[in-house]
């Protein structure tokens, strides 16, 4: 059974050099296009460079600076955050289904959101939104693990994931009923699948600094989490608390999932497939993947977002359901890959 | 343990749970007899009887799939098919939203026997390996899912109908309902119920059972198949009432033990009762809301799957 | 004619060739021995006989009739096989366990009459297990276990008996209970076929050793004439001396 990540494809130079040009150029394609594209107004280069420069003097130049370029920026942070997320929590179960999604950690901050905002518990209801997904991501994630059979890396990595998929299903039932209670049944099928509908520059500013603080934490800790991939005992010999690096990583990861589901509502699949993917080009090395799973997993949303109102034009998908589209196939490809070791 | 006895009991249980759900809703029963015999009857006798016999089809299906793959965890849900099923039936429901329900069982079924085929040819390097097994229906379920997602939000229109028929709810079944339902049901629980003793010998193992004079493949199938069958009609009139299919068998073990001739009739009174029960429930918890029934059988479900899985050894 | 009769017998899995153009005669009412080294196809034979496995090429005649063209519950009456590894169901008794054995015989639906009621007692009986029968099968230690599914194949009343290594997974006290055993149904006039990797326990239960190395018959004939030096040598690559045992008489190998 393999429950480690696999450390070969070392990347060659020429790789380093050439993904990174080749994802920004993909990022920015994308942002362009999901700023212009897919819109019954006739939106140009232009009016997205006006936008950007912040001169936005037509009225298509500010339909693109006030509702598209927040709505890209966010799914772009999002994407960033979670799969994130994904590769810290691939890194310290050692199991190569870790994702914020599978482990029922953005399930679990929905619903207590969803508690909060229809106010069935007036405690939650006072606080920031921002410390109620987290708490809920805390509590789900820890249940998930415990009932999966702890944190480390002894634990058989099915068995986690169907935990984590036993309490999603748990928690979304109690999330549709608080959701039919409370009268609001129409936006049930948005809420539960992740959706960029309404999110605007407010939303933009409640989400980027909580990303990029933990973005900067966890390149801080790569290196022990390198050290952490040799074992446990290796890494304690090579002065790295085991324990404690599992906890801060998982304060990290809490706070990136709590963060883009206060905002997104849940994502799935992007934080479980970026790693992967990443990892073909990057190889194993924290230092290098962190960042590059950064991009890709913005250049992945940004795009999902534009195919997500291209995919039924003129009425939008909600993106969750895009990334779960494209996702579960290829957590099926995965899944039998692992099998394969 | 008196399985016999057990046995005689859940009839029992399932009529009080039959009467309780036709005296109990939302208008009493005074109100409801002086407005004519109609509520009782053409409303709730008519979607009582509907529980019943889908809370059947999917514990007989639930306990047939974890005969022939021998694992605890397997279920019509778990496995996908019920999605595949929700699957083709929502998007027959969304191209001809006019179409007859008859046909909603016909599309249900084939969706859920290509999700099936789908499964079976993923999982062909592997074995019936339980825990893989699970974690590509997994997978597949939360691809078909999002299909399903996908169809009613491009077709905005029909979506409120679809929607409180996929999360699984009894709302609005009648008469119509159990008149289709019910020949399919003459036909599958039969046949179901023939399967009995091969079932035992199939769970003795694949050599032991060919050296009983089961024949193993053929009996594979056919188990498959009538669950697969069963578990699509179900879902084609209540939509994916999820977990009965997993917890009823396991229920039904613990009160009669695991011999088929036996487990194949408890399970399927246990079914009945639980989505009857989820069904009284749904109706009145929070009056006039109604909750979906699917979501009460989750809420029971899931834990339960949960505790399955602490106390699973097989990895 | 011979009682079970294999003819120029070819199995194989996919493109591997376990047994080649095999040919060989059991006599009835006689326990024999399969052994050879590991991989050697012994139970890749059992399992032919079984028609666990279809042959590409050859036929296995039982009284003359081919076992891969009858009816798969005509076959059941007439053999029976305990597996190397039986799956033990949950929730099932002891009782209904040893009951599945009249499954070639009683209704399609399982239902035992009182004929096969008795004949399950008497199984039970003959294991010495009629006091645990209403317990769970998951309950029972190795060796009861093993019992418990000798009894179902008593109880499947056939006059052929495959056992696929019954010995494993079993102490040396529970080894020999359970050979003893075998020895009982023989001389209650079953044929038994055994596969066994113990050769001293086989030299002393059986009557006959068949030996097989890469999937064709080296030898047969009883211990005495079987187990030899040169033998050893040559199918297991070992060093041995055989001595007589010192109990039974039967050839004994110690290696040197």
């Amino acid at each position: 059974m393999a429950t480690q990540v696999s450390l070969s494809g070392i990347p060659s130079v020429r790789q380093r050099v050439v993904l990174p040009v080749c994802l920004l150029v993909l990022l920015a394609a994308g942002v362009i296009l999901a700023s212009i594209g897919a819109s019954t107004f006739t939106l140009t280069l232009s009016d997205f460079w006006q936008a950007i420069s912040g001169q936005a003097s037509t009225l298509a130049a500010q339909l693109v600076s006030t509702i598209r370029l927040p709505r890209v920026m966010v799914a772009a942070v999002a994407g960033a955050a979670l799969a994130m997320a994904g590769a810290l929590m691939q890194g310290i179960t050692r199991n190569p289904l870790a994702s914020p999604a599978l482990f029922g950690i953005n399930a679990g901050a929905a619903c207590l959101l969803v508690m909060a905002q229809s106010g069935f518990l007036p405690i939650l209801t006072s606080l920031p939104l921002i410390v109620v997904t987290a708490i809920g991501a805390a509590l789900s994630g820890a249940l998930v693990l415990m009932l999966g059979g702890g944190l480390a890396g002894r634990i058989h990595p099915v068995r986690v994931v169907l935990a984590g998929v036993a309490v999603t299903a748990l928690l979304v039932a109690l999330t549709r009923t608080l959701l039919i209670l409370d009268e609001q049944s129409q936006s049930v099928l948005d809420w539960l699948s992740g959706s960029l509908t309404d999110i605007g520059w407010k939303q933009w500013h409640q989400l980027w600094p909580w990303v990029l603080i933990a973005a900067v934490l966890s390149w801080l800790l790569a290196q022990k989490m390198n050290l952490l991939a040799l074992g446990e005992e290796m890494a304690s010999g090579l002065g790295v608390s085991p324990v404690r690096l599992r906890l801060q990583v998982s304060c990290l990861v809490i706070i990136l999932a709590a963060a883009t589901v206060a905002i997104t509502g849940p994502i799935a699949f992007v934080g479980l497939l970026v790693p992967h993917l990443a990892r073909r080009f990057t190889g194993a090395d924290h230092r290098i993947l962190l960042p590059v799973c950064a991009v890709m997993g913005a250049t992945l949303m940004v795009w999902a977002d534009y195919i997500s109102r291209l995919l039924v034009f003129p009425s939008e998908t909600p993106i969750g359901l895009v990334t779960a589209l494209i996702g579960a196939p290829c957590f099926l490809w995965l899944a039998s890959q692992e099998v394969k070791h | 343990m008196y399985p016999r006895l057990t046995l005689l009991c859940l009839p029992v249980v399932l009529l009080a749970l039959v009467v309780s759900g036709v005296l109990l809703g939302s208008l009493d029963l005074q109100t409801a007899l002086e407005a004519g015999p109609g509520i009782l009857t053409d409303l709730r006798l008519s979607r009582v009887l509907v529980a019943v016999l889908a809370g059947a089809g999917l514990g007989l299906a639930g306990a047939m799939i974890q005969g022939v793959v021998r694992n605890p965890l397997a279920s019509p849900d778990v496995i996908g098919v019920t999605t595949g099923a929700g699957a083709a039936a929502t998007a027959l429901l969304l191209v001809f939203p006019d179409i007859a329900f008859s046909w909603m069982i016909p599309s249900a079924i084939s969706g859920a026997l290509l999700t099936m085929a789908l499964m079976l040819w993923l999982i062909r390097h592997q074995g019936l390996n339980p825990a893989r097994l699970v974690l590509t229906g997994v997978a597949l379920s939360a691809w078909l899912a999002a299909i399903t997602d996908w169809l009613l939000v491009s077709h905005p229109f029909q979506v409120n109908a679809a929607l409180v028929w996929l999360t699984g709810s009894l709302w609005g079944r009648g008469w119509d309902h159990v008149a289709v339902l019910l020949p399919w049901f003459l036909i599958l629980v039969p046949l179901t119920l023939v399967m009995a003793l091969k079932l035992d010998l199939l769970a003795l193992g694949d050599e032991t059972a060919e050296g009983l004079g089961a024949d193993v493949r053929n009996t594979r199938k056919w188990a498959l198949l009538l669950s697969v069958a069963l578990a699509a009609v179900s879902v084609a009139v209540c939509g994916a009432v999820s977990f009965v299919g997993l917890i009823s068998p396991h229920l039904a073990r613990l009160l009669v033990g695991g011999t088929h001739r036996r487990l194949l009739p408890a399970t399927a009174m246990i079914g009945a009762v639980l989505v009857l029960l989820a069904d009284i429930l749904a109706r009145t918890l929070a009056p006039p809301v109604e909750l979906p029934a699917g979501v009460l059988t989750s809420l029971i479900g899931a834990p339960y799957f949960l505790f399955l899985l602490t106390r699973y050894r097989g990895w | 004619m011979a009682y079970l009769s294999i003819e120029n017998l070819t199995v194989s899995y996919g493109e591997k060739v376990i047994l080649k153009e095999l040919n060989l005669q059991i006599t009835e009412g006689k326990i024999t021995a399969l052994i050879g080294p590991n991989g050697c196809g012994k139970s890749t034979l059992l399992k032919t006989v079984a028609r666990i496995l279809t042959p590409k090429q050859g036929k296995v005649l039982l009284q003359g009739e081919d076992l891969h063209k009858q009816d798969t519950r005509r076959v059941a009456r007439q053999l029976a096989l305990l597996p190397q590894a039986p799956v033990t169901p949950d929730g099932v008794t002891i009782r209904d366990l040893v009951g599945y054995g009249r499954a070639p015989w009683g209704s399609r639906w399982g239902r035992l009459s009182d004929d096969d009621r008795q004949i399950v007692q008497q199984s039970l009986e003959q294991v010495g297990l009629e006091e645990l029968a209403e317990l769970p099968a998951t309950d029972l230690s190795g060796g009861q276990r093993q019992r418990a599914w000798i009894a179902m194949i008593l109880a499947q009343k056939t006059d052929l008996v495959l056992l696929d290594e019954p010995t494993t997974w079993l102490d040396i006290a529970h080894q020999i209970e359970l050979l003893k055993l075998m020895r009982e149904l023989n001389q209650e006039g079953k044929t038994i076929v055994v596969v066994l990797h113990d050769l001293n326990q086989a030299c002393r239960y059986c009557d006959e050793l068949v030996v097989l190395k890469q999937g064709a018959l080296q030898r047969q004939g009883s211990p005495e004439q079987v187990l030899t030096q040169q033998l050893v040598q040559s199918v297991f690559e070992l060093d041995a001396q055989i001595h007589p045992d010192p109990v039974a008489g039967t050839p004994t190998l110690v290696a040197v």
